[in-house]
């Protein structure tokens, strides 16, 4: 059982965690393990959150989806390993700082051109036309039919844009085979995105 | 947006996972209590206790509204007439138009603003004992006040007997207040018709103010018949 360690005063450096024990949780993590997800949100959501409202000036809602945002995100870049153990509390709290004066230059833009900051999206979404958003729905519903092996592997490959290499070996790795190399995990995933055709009703 | 060959495209599929490790991130959120300020989901009966709020706020603001209604439109006739009696004692402060008995008198005027009834009957029929030194006048005055203190004590039929001899008394200054008392305790005795006559002698008064409560009472009680 995993226990964040406290420090008195400042958040915990590393969201109270060892090294060890956060190469361990992470590798849980890309395996469906929430633990390290929780131990992070638990340690630090709030800390980031009233960083926001009494450093930054932020409201509360625009803090709390500042921080949602940037935790999403964090997650993301954790599963995809690009973030690696070091000052993680630092930098997850640099990324909202960076979150927030993003969406404070917008919002400055926004009200200059139309008088009204409120509609302003919090994170950098691409305009959403309503045909694409209906795809986008579609594709979710489709995306929890699929069953856990497909979900997995269509995450891995266009959420966290994992190398179809890096999946083969992880995949592997975990006692895998069906997914030896590149060409196989390829094939799965093309098998995958049938099924979620299917799915949408588009074949 | 969609390919030619008809597939949802990379960008699809990384804009439906966003959405979809957003909507578990946050929901994972509120599993732990975190959540938006103003949206408790941890325990999920905030709504329903505003809901409650709302329920009895609503009831406070209908019954306030019932209540403020009742008391603003027309009632029955026995509640005007209610109405019209609670005003009996401050209508009629007391007043001495006899120098005959100056002390008995004023006995009777403190017992009357100290509301004790039972004090100024006896001081008032004391008086009353005189009648052979007292003039007609002054002995409708007396029976006028006795009228009033039995109204006063919810004793309509012998504030009707003592309203009797102040009407009959020929010049009496109380007899328009006696027939308007009177009716009253007609009214309050559940002798309609009796009381009609007398409150139609009333509403006749056009100058007099109790004209206008008189002519309420007839209308209340036309209705209810």
């Amino acid at each position: 059982m995993y226990s964040i360690h406290e420090t008195h005063g400042n958040p915990p450096k590393n969201f109270g965690l060892k090294a060890g024990e956060f190469d361990e949780l992470l590798e849980r993590l890309l395996h469906g393990d929430e633990t390290l997800f929780e131990i992070i949100f638990k340690s630090h959501f709030d800390v980031c959150r009233n960083f926001l409202i009494r450093k930054m000036g932020a409201d509360q809602d625009v803090a709390y989806d500042i921080t949602l945002d940037v935790l999403v995100k964090f997650r993301r870049n954790l599963l995809a390993g690009k973030i690696k153990y070091g000052n993680l509390a630092a930098l997850f709290t640099i990324d909202a700082r960076n979150a927030f004066l993003r969406w404070s230059e917008k919002a400055k833009k926004q009200e200059f051109y139309s008088g009204n900051a409120d509609d302003l999206d919090l994170v950098d979404h691409v305009e959403d036309s309503p045909d694409s958003m209906e795809n986008v729905n579609s594709l979710k519903i489709a995306l929890g039919k699929v069953g856990n092996d497909c979900y997995e592997l269509l995450n891995w490959h266009y959420y966290l844009e994992m190398p179809m290499k890096t999946i083969a070996e992880k995949r592997s790795h975990r006692g895998d085979d069906r997914f030896l190399n590149e060409a196989a995990v390829k094939t799965k995933i093309a098998e995958c995105r049938k099924k979620i055709r299917q799915l949408m009703g588009l074949v | 947006m969609k390919n030619p060959d008809n597939q949802p495209d990379d960008k699809l599929f990384s804009k439906a996972f966003q959405l979809l490790e957003r909507e578990k991130t946050e929901e994972m959120l509120r599993q732990h209590g975190i959540q938006r300020s103003g949206k408790v989901v941890r325990y999920d009966f905030r709504k329903k206790f505003n809901a409650w709020w709302m329920a009895a706020a609503i009831l406070v603001i209908a019954l306030s509204s019932l209540y403020l209604y009742q008391q603003m439109t027309p009632h029955g006739s026995l509640q005007l007439a209610e109405n019209a009696l609670s005003s009996v004692s401050s209508d009629y402060n007391f007043s001495v138009r006899s120098t005959d008995l100056p002390k008995l008198m004023l006995d009777v005027q403190m017992a009357f603003n100290k509301k004790d009834w039972t004090t100024m009957d006896t001081l008032l029929e004391e008086a009353l004992s005189q009648s052979d030194s007292i003039d007609a006048q002054t002995k409708a005055g007396l029976h006028f006040y006795l009228g009033v203190s039995a109204l006063q004590q919810d004793h309509f039929g012998d504030a009707v007997l003592h309203f009797n001899p102040v009407i009959q008394t020929s010049g009496s200054v109380y007899v328009r207040d006696a027939v308007w008392l009177r009716g009253l305790a007609y009214l309050k005795n559940n002798k309609l018709d009796l009381a009609l006559i007398d409150l139609n002698a009333t509403a006749r008064e056009e100058d007099w103010t109790k004209s206008k409560e008189a002519s309420m009472i007839i209308s209340a009680l036309e209705d209810e018949r």
